[in-house]
């Protein structure tokens, strides 16, 4: 007969040997040798591990299988809770693979978080619209400012700044946007204007490790697999209800953010696109 | 010397999983030869090859174990080793749901989808003519299917791509061996290599290992592969058109992350190769068609051309040679190839060096090995000069595994070619990657340098080459590999057709041929179109298969599903299981299985079956006597059950008439009676389902019984059914003592009078509803109607005591309904009747409309077959019995009641009812289970009729035919048991199925008045 599923938990202390995909996003650290980092949250669907380098602070994300797919995520097979892990604890993390105290974890796959140049952007509009339509993390106002100044071609680096750490959570409002705003410049082929909005990592401080990761992370044009997705049906041109639907889904806001973002990023890229 | 060989019926394990239980009982101590096998031809013949004596009838559905060993104790330890992991086969049910759900795990893919559904992509490999089934499930449900299957019917595959081009999704195979989805690896697959920078190239392709080949290539010089879409061998043929290449393309074309697609395949058929120009035409991305085939360029000259076209330098093609390379002999070339596509382009590349090569797949017809006799599958290939065999084609993998996965009947036939004096190289393909042997020179070195060894000492020099297809980042180790094939005297090519070439010149045979001219590789540059110019078929559900998928279902193979954990993929397991059919007429039933299957009105004319049964709103509107109801003249008797003669009729049906014959006053007693019945004069019988009624136990309807009549509120159709007398000894059950006449007379004076004005006053009285209520209640509606029998009463109680009849008569009629908790099931079971009628006469449906017995046989109706009768013998209840009786007193199950069963509920509904299973000393989970099992043989769910502990789940309403067929699984019904003497009465009560045999003889029926199918 079959184990009794509390077997499972017979023993607490024992390390559990899994296998993982990971995002490319974070290859740099998975393919280091090895390096030591610590666990710094534990959200429901996450346990999120900081690492100190010589280019600053990196961050890296264990997800359960209902987690967001980030693009500086570990994606740990059919694990439906992460629990037992606590702020606090070492992290190995190298050589293709991560060991906390609980898990080891070898990183058998890698899935690519690089945003695609798409070429069709006729979705846009839908996206705006729903992206418009759902409830925001951010005040109307400092996102109508940024909007202004990328109208007329300006520079949007108070504007953006003002965006930083603006909001509640683990990744406030004004940094999805901010986010989704790279992503888009970098899907329409304007990566220099999402580095050059980016500027070097000067926001570490403003808001939390791991929204400075995920912005440092889409200046580069790495997204999570719910904004590739939407891309990839924003290039095809099939329906984008159910892709705008799962992003949506992310987060209490984020999602939402991401998506305005990404709206306002695509729309900017490929109007100096043709100016260009 | 000790021999054990056992055959066993109805057995089935996958190949692979017996490959496993083969080795273990093969590496028992004392043991030399053990096989435990599926006996197909091919497993018999090697069986026999090894000396055993194959016992006669042993067939492909039988488990063959054959264990030879040193002594009895040896032989005796590998049997319990063999026993020890076919039971942990058995009891390992997969994981599935909460622990506490009672749900077993899935047993069909539409079962496994529902409960799982992110997971995007379902990978079959059961056996070919179980695909059909499981693949239609995987497309209703809108996920892509990879076939890795082969001996799939050419006509099923052009049912499936059909379907799923409706649905919008992508059916990778039959005989699709390989496919790569999001870096995802699914069947026999290389780790590519995964970046963000530079060119990406997605596959389409019709060759599984002209795929892996072309990616190692590709990832050998450094260019990433977005998607391999793998679509079948067969895809570009003339019937299938390219169906499943087109989409693929097409998905290929609409996703950012491909920037050059290639297509590789064999030459296609010129209709389906236009198809796909045409496809192409309009596409935006450039594409590589590479067509393998003589005159035409090989894989690497045609990755070549693609690196070429990305801009990307030339690397030199990894080449490992052995420590002595000017040993030469001059002979014969033998090709021993485990991916066909791969043992074509050797054949293609070689044939210009040497000649005419003969194979199993020869190039040309004239090419071909001639029949072996008897039956004999392996080739002898003495004296046929230069030879290629692909190992990995169905004839060589029916009831075995893939050569690539197991290598024995490689290495067999490698020492066999080493030995033939005429043989100077041997030329194999080694593959590896997911679910390829882990480590495949392991056991092809020692072989290797065994046949150089042989063949020096008989003053031979035999060269081997082998092809390698692989990536720096397989699991194998592809470095290692090399380096024990090379120590062991072997050439090592990455590149095929250089290792064709070398096996050719290897020969000694020099090309006086010229170099014949080779068709540039075919492409298609890059187009520019405005944007609004792309017009796209292409879905959301479509575009789920560019990513990577989280959760795949599997059905089949354990090794692909482990191939997919170790990627990190989770995995959803189907237990699958064949159905093996042992009824009379069981060898028709696997093709008009498919026949049914194919048919594409049995979706729509299913959907439309269950929404009508579904639709009904069974009303009671009135009570009256069966002479005016049904028009039943003196002498006319219905009974339950299908037709049948008084001779063959089944005690209690014998003892049911007996009883309504002097209830009729046709006769005076027992003896009179059964003269008149025997006699036949002046008496008539006919099924009550004929006459729109039903009947409990032995159903018998006389003249001047009261029945109940209702009428569905939503198409004004009738129906019909008798007043229930309680348990024990009363007619339905065979009984017609003093007493039992008595009651019936009663029931005809008093009670049925009565519940017309009690009912005529209270108006329609909705049946349907308090249906749906009992079964939130405990009752089943089947074997407990307790609940129903109280709210009816409720109903009718306040008209029934302001008729203006006696009280006393009024008093007596509420005690009888009160007393008798089966009341209700006689309006249970017309409803049945209103819903499995409404259902009727669909063409092209295969749900079942009635089930009902008489005591001798189970009887079924279709809807897609209108009223005729599919049967089998009734079964013996399993159960209780009342005091003083015992199984040898039960008569064979019978009765119309099991309509309710039929309309959902009954034993369909046993987890509303968990004390029903105590019966047969079941539990709670084992009632859960019941129901959990009924959903993978009903076309849907009836929200009317809520399962309370399922969370109000609907309950599972019409059974479909070719879901039990392919399950195995039977209708639960729950009954009483009548005494097999005439008279006895009730004897208990318990559970029964029906006999396979109804739905084998349906299955046929169906296919017969399937349009061009089957007779």
């Amino acid at each position: 007969m079959t184990a009794p599923a509390w077997t499972e938990r017979a023993d607490p202390l024992a390390v559990r040997r899994v296998v993982a995909a990971a995002a490319t996003g974070i290859s740099p650290l998975l393919d280091h040798p090895g390096m030591d980092g610590v666990v710094v949250g534990v959200p429901s669907q996450a346990v999120i591990v900081r690492v100190a380098t010589a280019d600053g602070p990196r961050m890296l994300c264990l997800l359960t299988s209902a987690a967001t797919g980030v693009p500086n995520g570990v994606r740990i097979a059919g694990v439906s809770s992460l629990r037992g892990h606590r702020s606090g604890d070492p992290v190995r993390i190298g050589g293709g693979r991560v060991r906390t105290g609980r898990l080891d974890i070898t990183i058998v796959r890698r899935w690519s978080s690089a945003v695609p140049r798409i070429t069709r952007i006729g979705g846009i509009a839908e996206l705006a619209a729903t992206a418009d339509a759902a409830p925001c993390g951010v005040p109307p106002a400092a996102l109508a400012s940024l909007c202004q100044v990328l109208a007329h071609d300006g520079d949007p680096s108070a504007a953006i700044d003002a965006l930083v750490g603006l909001g509640q959570g683990l990744t406030p409002g004004g940094d999805d946007v901010i986010a989704g705003l790279l992503t888009g410049l970098h899907a329409t082929g304007r990566g220099d204007l999402a580095r050059r909005f980016a500027g070097a990592d000067r926001w570490t401080e403003r808001t939390t490790m791991l929204s400075a990761d995920l912005i440092r992370l889409a200046a580069v044009g790495h997204a999570c697999v719910e904004i590739l997705a939407l891309l990839t049906a924003l290039h095809s041109g099939a329906p984008l209800s159910a892709p705008i639907h799962r992003l949506l889904s992310i987060g209490h806001t984020s999602g939402a953010d991401l998506a305005t973002g990404l709206a306002i990023g695509l729309q900017v890229g490929a109007v100096r696109q043709e100016a260009r | 010397m000790t021999e054990h060989i056992s055959v066993r019926r109805g057995i089935y394990h996958d190949s692979v999983t017996l490959l496993r239980i083969s080795q273990a009982a093969a590496s028992t101590p004392g043991i030399t030869a053990a096989q435990v096998a599926m006996a197909t031809l091919l497993n018999t013949e090697l069986a026999a090859a090894l000396g055993f004596s194959i016992p006669d009838g042993a067939g492909p559905n039988d488990l063959m174990i054959t264990i030879r060993g040193r002594d009895d104790a040896a032989v005796a330890a590998a049997l319990t080793a063999v026993e020890a992991a076919l039971t942990a086969r058995v009891d390992s049910t997969p994981s599935g749901g909460a622990p506490s759900s009672g749900a077993a795990g899935s047993r069909t893919v539409r079962t496994a989808a529902a409960r799982h559904p992110n997971a995007s992509i379902v990978l079959l490999s059961v056996p070919g003519a179980a695909v059909l089934g499981e693949a239609l499930d995987a497309i209703e449900a809108g996920r892509h299917v990879m076939i890795f299957s082969d001996n799939v019917p050419i006509g099923d595959e052009v049912v499936l791509k059909t379907a799923a081009d409706e649905a919008g999704v992508l059916v990778m195979g039959p005989d699709c061996g390989t496919a790569v989805i999001g870096g995802v690896g699914l069947g026999f697959a290389n780790l590519l290599r995964t970046t963000d920078s530079g060119p990406r190239v997605g596959v389409v392709a019709a060759s599984g290992t002209g795929a892996q080949h072309l990616t190692c290539l590709l990832d050998d010089a450094g260019i990433a592969v977005s998607q391999v879409l793998g679509v079948g061998g067969r895809d570009l043929s003339e019937r299938v058109g390219g169906r499943s290449a087109i989409a693929a393309l097409r998905l290929l074309d609409a996703d950012p992350g491909t920037d050059h697609i290639v297509l590789i395949s064999k030459p296609p058929h010129p209709s389906a190769a236009a198809r796909v120009r045409a496809v192409v035409a309009v596409m935006v991305t450039p594409v590589t068609m590479l067509l393998i085939g003589q005159g035409q360029p090989d894989i690497t000259a045609g990755v070549e051309r693609v690196l070429a076209m990305l801009d990307r330098p030339l690397p030199t093609w990894r080449c490992w040679q052995p420590a002595d390379t000017a040993r030469r002999g001059r002979g014969a070339l033998r090709g021993l190839f485990s991916g066909g596509t791969l043992a074509d382009e050797a054949m293609v590349v070689m044939s210009q060096d040497l000649g005419g090569i003969r194979s199993n797949i020869p190039l040309e017809p004239g090419l071909g090995l001639p029949e072996t006799g008897g039956g004999h599958l392996l080739p002898s290939l003495a004296g046929f000069g230069h030879v290629v065999i692909d190992l990995g084609d169905d004839e060589f993998t029916v009831g075995r595994p893939h050569p690539m996965i197991d290598p024995t009947l490689r290495l067999e036939l490698l020492a066999e070619q080493a030995a033939d004096p005429d043989v100077a190289v041997l030329l194999l393909d080694l593959v590896l990657g997911h679910a390829a042997d882990p480590d495949p020179a392991a056991s092809l070195a020692p072989a290797i340098s065994a046949a150089i060894a042989a063949a020096a000492a008989a003053d031979r020099v035999l060269s081997v080459v082998i092809a390698l297809c692989g990536t720096e980042a397989d699991h194998q180790d592809r470095d290692a590999q090399a380096a024990a094939l090379v120590a062991a005297g072997a050439w090592v090519f990455a590149s095929n057709a250089t290792a064709a070439r070398a096996a050719a010149s290897l020969t000694g045979a020099v090309s006086a041929k010229p170099t014949p001219a080779v068709s540039p590789v075919e492409t298609r540059e890059p187009v520019h179109l405005p944007p609004d110019v792309l017009e796209t078929a292409t879905s959301s559900t479509a575009l789920a298969l560019l990513a990577a998928p989280d959760e795949v279902i599997c059905v089949g193979i354990d090794l692909l599903a482990d191939a997919l954990r170790a990627q990190a993929v989770r995995v959803v397991t189907v237990d699958y299981r064949p159905t093996v059919f042992q009824t009379a007429d069981a060898a028709g039933v696997p093709a008009a299985l498919q026949t049914v299957l194919a048919d594409t009105r049995r979706g729509p004319a299913n959907a439309l079956a269950a929404e009508r049964m579904l639709d009904v709103r069974a009303q009671l509107v009135d009570v009256r006597p069966a002479g005016e109801a049904l028009l039943l003249q003196p002498g006319e008797f219905c009974h339950a059950g299908p037709p049948i003669d008084f001779s063959m009729a089944s005690g209690p049906l014998r003892g049911a008439l007996i009883g309504a014959l002097i209830f009729e006053e046709l006769a005076a007693d027992e003896a009179e009676a059964t003269a008149k019945l025997e006699a036949g004069e002046g008496i008539l019988l006919g099924p009550c389902h004929d006459r729109r009624a039903v009947g409990p136990m032995a159903g018998v309807i006389s003249p001047s019984m009261w029945l109940f009549e209702l009428k569905d509120e939503t198409t004004g159709a009738r129906s019909f059914c008798s007043l229930n007398e309680g348990l024990g000894k009363v007619l339905r059950y065979g009984a017609y003592s003093a007493d039992v006449i008595t009651r019936l007379r009663w029931m005809a004076d008093v009670l049925g009078p009565a519940l017309a004005i009690a009912v005529r006053a209270a108006g329609p009285i909705d049946i349907t509803a308090i249906i749906g209520q009992m079964v939130q209640m405990g009752d089943e509606g089947h074997n407990r109607n307790r609940a129903g029998t109280l709210m009816f009463l409720r109903e009718i109680l306040p008209t029934l005591i302001s008729s203006g009849l006696p009280t006393n008569d009024i008093a007596a009629v509420a005690k009888f309904v009160a007393g008798n908790d089966h009341f209700f099931l006689n309006l249970v079971m017309p409803t049945g009747k209103l819903m499995g009628d409404a259902a009727a006469g669909i063409p092209g449906s295969s749900v079942v409309t009635a089930m009902c017995r008489n005591g001798t046989e189970f009887g079924i109706r279709i809807s897609g077959t209108g009223d005729q009768w599919f049967t089998g013998p009734a079964l013996y209840p399993n159960g209780l019995f009342l005091p003083g009786f015992g199984p040898d007193d039960a008569n064979p199950d019978i009765g119309d009641s099991a309509i309710a069963e039929t309309m959902g509920i009954g034993g369909m509904v046993m987890a509303t009812a968990p004390a029903i299973v105590r019966f047969v000393g079941g539990s709670v989970p084992d009632a859960l289970a019941v129901t959990a099992r009924m959903y993978e043989i009903t076309e849907s769910e009836n929200p009317a009729f809520g399962v309370p502990i399922l969370e109000f789940r609907g309950a599972p309403t019409a059974i479909e035919v070719t879901r039990v067929l392919r399950t195995g699984i039977l209708p639960q019904i729950n009954t009483g048991m009548a005494g097999r003497q005439p008279g006895t009465g009730q004897v208990g009560a318990g559970l029964v199925t029906p006999p396979m045999d109804c739905f084998t003889a349906a299955i046929l029926g169906l296919a017969a008045a399937v349009p061009g199918g089957q007779c």
